[in-house]
């Protein structure tokens, strides 16, 4: 047991990927996937929970995103290609069976991965995601693009990030989302709601063949209730658990989050060990 | 000197000044010593390039004397943010915008070396 947070690198598809880890590498592996722009920060309260519980988590850096380098420079631009980013990773790693939880466009990876390699994963947690998710008008996205067409991004990133939060929301959580709003490169978040806004899973949710959680803080205005709607009724074995007055991140936002995974984990008889 | 019809198209080509003006609706004057060169560019388009500008002004102007742009555009680097930097050359105008469309402004500058370097540009000789 190692509640501690650990940072590596591995080397995959091209890209130079960093993690941080918690937890002993025999446990059961639990992938987490940050919101768009963002990084591994974002799961610091999660992976000392799990870890304490026996899971291995692991809460990469897309590529482009915080310290990891992406294959020749260019950010990705497809949800799916995240997604067998990850895939990859996890076989690099040697680690077969993981629980995948992620947020936003990390709720779309792990949609994805639920779909294409769903016989393998024992549980999915998706977050304000949905099977498709068009909630940007193009026009912005390309703005967003082009440096001169973003300007005050940093302001911009912080206003976003505190109108995103839930008026339930813990407001030290709060503050560290909007903190972390700041960082990053316009041109990686706006490839990443790129990706965000051409992925469409609708025609594939039957093949999903593992549990599936879909999360929805009822204050998220990023992504509407009916297509969240729309994804848990079109997977068979899904359930939507609802959190009222919380907003785009949940996992930030309120202390009750690692319980609910844990509890649906429970449910499935997941836990320590794989 | 400098070649205007030229000036406009090689602009009208290079990806850093078009993408960078996608969004931006202004003028850039430059001001070669005693020569004028102004510039309208309206969503990555180069509207026009006179050397008469117009009285109602432009957006930003960048100046200096013959000998300053010369040292920021001909030697084997690009000096032009170096000379814009340490004040070499100057700003004028809107400098949020100025800032804000620096791809663009490097653009400019790559034009212009190429331009100084085919001798479609010279520089105020005698000034």
């Amino acid at each position: 047991m190692n509640p501690e947070i650990t940072g590596r690198y591995a080397e995959v598809q091209g890209h130079r990927l960093y993690l941080d880890t918690g937890g002993e590498s025999t446990g059961r592996p639990m992938l987490l996937i940050h919101t768009a722009g963002q990084q591994s920060l974002q799961w610091r309260f999660v992976i000392p929970y799990f870890a304490e519980r026996g899971f291995y988590a692991l809460a990469p850096d897309l590529p482009g995103h915080g310290k990891s380098l992406p294959d020749q420079f260019k950010p990705l631009e497809s949800i799916h290609a995240f997604a067998e980013v990850l895939w990859d990773l996890l076989r690099a790693l040697h680690l077969d069976h993981p629980v995948v939880v992620g947020c936003s466009i990390g709720g779309d990876i792990a949609l994805d991965l639920a779909v294409h390699h769903g016989s393998e994963i024992p549980a999915v947690i998706a977050c304000q995601s949905a099977a498709f998710t068009p909630t940007f008008p193009p026009q912005i996205i390309e703005m967003g693009l082009e440096d001169s067409g973003v300007p005050s991004y940093s302001d911009q990133g912080y206003l976003s990030g505190l109108s995103a939060c839930g008026s339930k929301a813990d407001k030290e959580r709060v503050a560290e989302i909007v903190w972390t709003r700041r960082l990053g490169d316009p041109k990686i978040y706006y490839s990443d709601l790129k990706a965000w806004i051409r992925h469409d899973l609708r025609p594939h949710l039957s093949k999903v063949s593992c549990p599936l959680l879909l999360v929805w803080g009822n204050e998220d205005y990023f992504v509407p209730r009916p297509l969240v709607e729309e994804t848990v009724a079109g997977i068979p074995n899904a359930r939507l658990e609802i959190l009222d007055g919380i907003g785009h991140y949940p996992h930030l936002e309120t202390k009750e989050f690692n319980p609910l995974v844990e509890r649906f984990l429970q449910s499935l008889g997941i836990g320590k060990g794989k | 000197m400098l070649d205007l019809t030229k000036l406009s198209e090689l602009l009208g080509r290079n990806e850093n000044f078009v993408s960078s003006t996608k969004y931006f609706d202004g003028s850039i004057q430059l001001n070669l010593g005693k020569e004028k060169i102004w510039i309208k560019a309206f969503m990555g388009r180069v509207i026009l390039v006179t050397q008469e500008p117009p009285p109602f002004g432009f957006t930003f102007a960048i100046e200096g004397p013959p000998a300053e742009w010369r040292w920021a555009l001909g030697g084997a680097k690009n000096r032009f943010r170096e000379a814009l930097m340490t004040g070499r050359l100057a700003v004028q105008g809107n400098r949020i915008e100025f800032s804000r469309i620096g791809k663009a402004v490097h653009g400019l500058s790559e034009v212009l070396r190429r331009m100084l370097q085919d001798g479609s540009m010279r520089l105020g000789e005698g000034e």
